[in-house]
């Protein structure tokens, strides 16, 4: 990995930028790395990304583990060309991958959802999506609201009509 | 801490998400606020769906077969919905209908001596419509199909539907003849029967026709012929099989391609895969060894092939051990149940839409 990394930063990536959470923290990562936000790529394109980038809708911690995630996904471009560390980035990037989602509680993997959305960068949002996806079956309506806070704005009449029409959906 | 609020377009993200083959995740979704309702009956969000999980066929959701200890059409019997997911139609069970087809959507019953029953499992609607008359039948058939061009069958219901009702009789000569006549639902008429000679039995086999281009196609018994309805030009035609083995058994499939294929099981430990080319006939595509795929192989007890489902390459083998649903490329293997008596199965396959049934009025209520 270090290897990888080293190249990315050699292979035109070498320019820094910093990103600012909205609390304030600053991150500084290489072009390559923020360029997996398809945001701050369009950012970097139209040269406004000098006195670094404002990111007003991510909090620190959870910009953290977005650079983390940038990071660790720089690798795949610049090892491609090297099938035998290729194969094995792979395998350690789902690994990478499953941990970060599976360790996730759910506001902060909301507000990861959130970020990835903000950011544009879409191997990250979707992976999180499915995540979510994969939480909601074997829930029922009741437990869906709660994971999701929402509230539910059916009359008792109109619930009562809707899980009757697909009964089966219902037994629990 | 409570969870932030997503965004309309994340939410959507994420209900994209959900399995098309556990459509009891999509209905208990649509049960949690009008919002998600809404949206998952929405078309533009169903096509995004299919697309996303890149689905050409619709899930798999249940099986159609008869009940009877008889195998003589005609008799008494019941037709039965099988699920194999959650989803489940308002009535499992038809009494006095003899299944003929399933497709699109739409499940085709004789329910009388001379009439059929078309049924939507997903909406529970149910059209009744009588046989042609004058159609030449000791024994006969049927094929239900989506009327619309271009449609991809996803979300169909209620559609306007073709029926193709297929007879076979000796004329006075003691020849073999067979008739058919297909109605539209949009014009309420049968056209005018188009019929076929052939030296040999046309006896209809009770097995799934398959649509391959513009043709319907129906087995006859053992497959020794193919009869072959043309849907533009309204005419019947036989097609010979490449080869018709006595103690075997053949099921019609479409082909990789899209093109008529011919699944022959030789009586002996093969099944032969054929597909029916364009200028080229018959073409032997591939020959499944039944030794390496079903460990209890046993060819003193024979095998069926029972079912096809359309836009896949699996089929569905009958055994003493139970009933297989096969897939043919990887050529994976699968239990369906234990059951015998079974000697076609209609496969049911449709996406599942939250709000597609009789209370229809009350899903567009809830959506105003």
């Amino acid at each position: 990995m270090a290897a990888a990394a080293a190249e990315a930063t050699t292979d035109g990536g070498g320019k820094m930028i910093i990103l600012i959470s909205a609390d304030g923290k600053r991150f500084e990562v290489t072009e390559a790395v923020a360029s997996q936000s398809q945001l701050i790529s369009n950012m970097i394109e139209d040269d406004c990304t000098e006195n670094g980038v404002r990111l007003p809708n991510v909090d620190g911690d959870i910009l953290t583990m977005v650079v983390d995630y940038c990071n660790m996904h720089a690798g795949d471009a610049a090892a491609a060309g090297d099938t035998m560390k290729a194969s094995s980035t792979e395998e350690e990037l789902k690994k990478f991958d499953a941990e970060l989602v599976q360790a996730l509680e759910n506001p902060v993997l909301f507000k990861l959802i959130l970020a990835a959305n903000f950011l544009n960068i879409k191997s990250l949002l979707d992976m999180t999506c499915q995540r979510v996806a994969d939480m909601m079956s074997g829930k029922t309506p009741e437990q869906m609201r709660e994971t999701f806070s929402i509230e539910n704005d059916f009359t008792p009449e109109e619930e009562a009509a809707i899980r009757q029409e697909n009964a089966w959906a219902f037994d629990d | 801490m409570a969870p932030p609020e997503l965004t309309d377009d994340v939410v959507e993200e994420i209900l994209l998400r959900l399995p098309p083959d556990d459509p009891s995740c999509s209905a208990r979704a649509s049960a949690v606020c009008k919002p998600w309702r809404r949206l998952l009956s929405d078309p533009v969000f169903l096509r995004r769906h299919r697309a996303f999980h890149r689905r050409r066929a619709p899930p798999l959701l249940g099986f159609i077969h008869h009940v009877s200890d008889e195998p003589a059409r005609r008799v008494p019997s019941f037709a039965q919905f099988v699920p194999t997911t959650a989803f489940r139609p308002a009535e499992l069970e038809h009494k006095n209908c003899w299944p003929l087809d399933c497709r699109h959507g739409r499940a085709l019953f004789q329910s009388s001596n001379v009439e059929l029953t078309i049924w939507d499992p997903m909406t529970g609607d149910v059209r009744r419509q009588r046989e042609p008359y004058g159609t030449l039948c000791t024994f006969a058939t049927a094929a239900v199909l989506c009327a619309v061009p271009g449609c991809d069958h996803h979300d169909c219901h209620g559609g306007p539907f073709v029926l193709v009702f297929v007879g076979n009789d000796e004329d006075d000569d003691g020849e073999e003849i067979a008739s058919a006549s297909s109605y539209s639902s949009e014009t309420g008429t049968w056209t005018a029967a188009s019929t076929v000679h052939h030296d040999d039995s046309l006896e209809l086999e009770s097995k799934p026709s398959v649509l391959a281009g513009d043709a319907v196609h129906f087995l006859t018994y053992f497959g020794k012929a193919i009869l072959r309805y043309d849907l533009t030009k309204l005419e019947l035609s036989v097609i010979l099989p490449p080869v018709a083995y006595g103690d075997g058994d053949a099921l019609l499939m479409t082909a990789e391609d899209g093109e008529l294929g011919l699944a022959l099981f030789d009586g002996e430990a093969s099944i032969h895969l054929w597909a029916r080319v364009a200028g080229a006939g018959w073409v032997r595509r591939n020959v499944i060894d039944l030794y390496a795929v079903l460990p209890f192989f046993d060819p003193v007890h024979s095998l069926s092939l029972v079912g096809f489902a359309e836009g896949t390459d699996i089929i569905f083998l009958h055994t003493i051990h139970g009933d297989y649903r096969m897939e043919l490329k990887s050529l994976q293997i699968s239990k369906l149940w234990e059951k015998d008596r079974c000697f076609n199965i209609f496969p049911y396959m449709s996406f599942f839409v939250p709000g597609r049934d009789r209370t229809n009025c009350h899903r567009q209520q809830l959506q105003q």
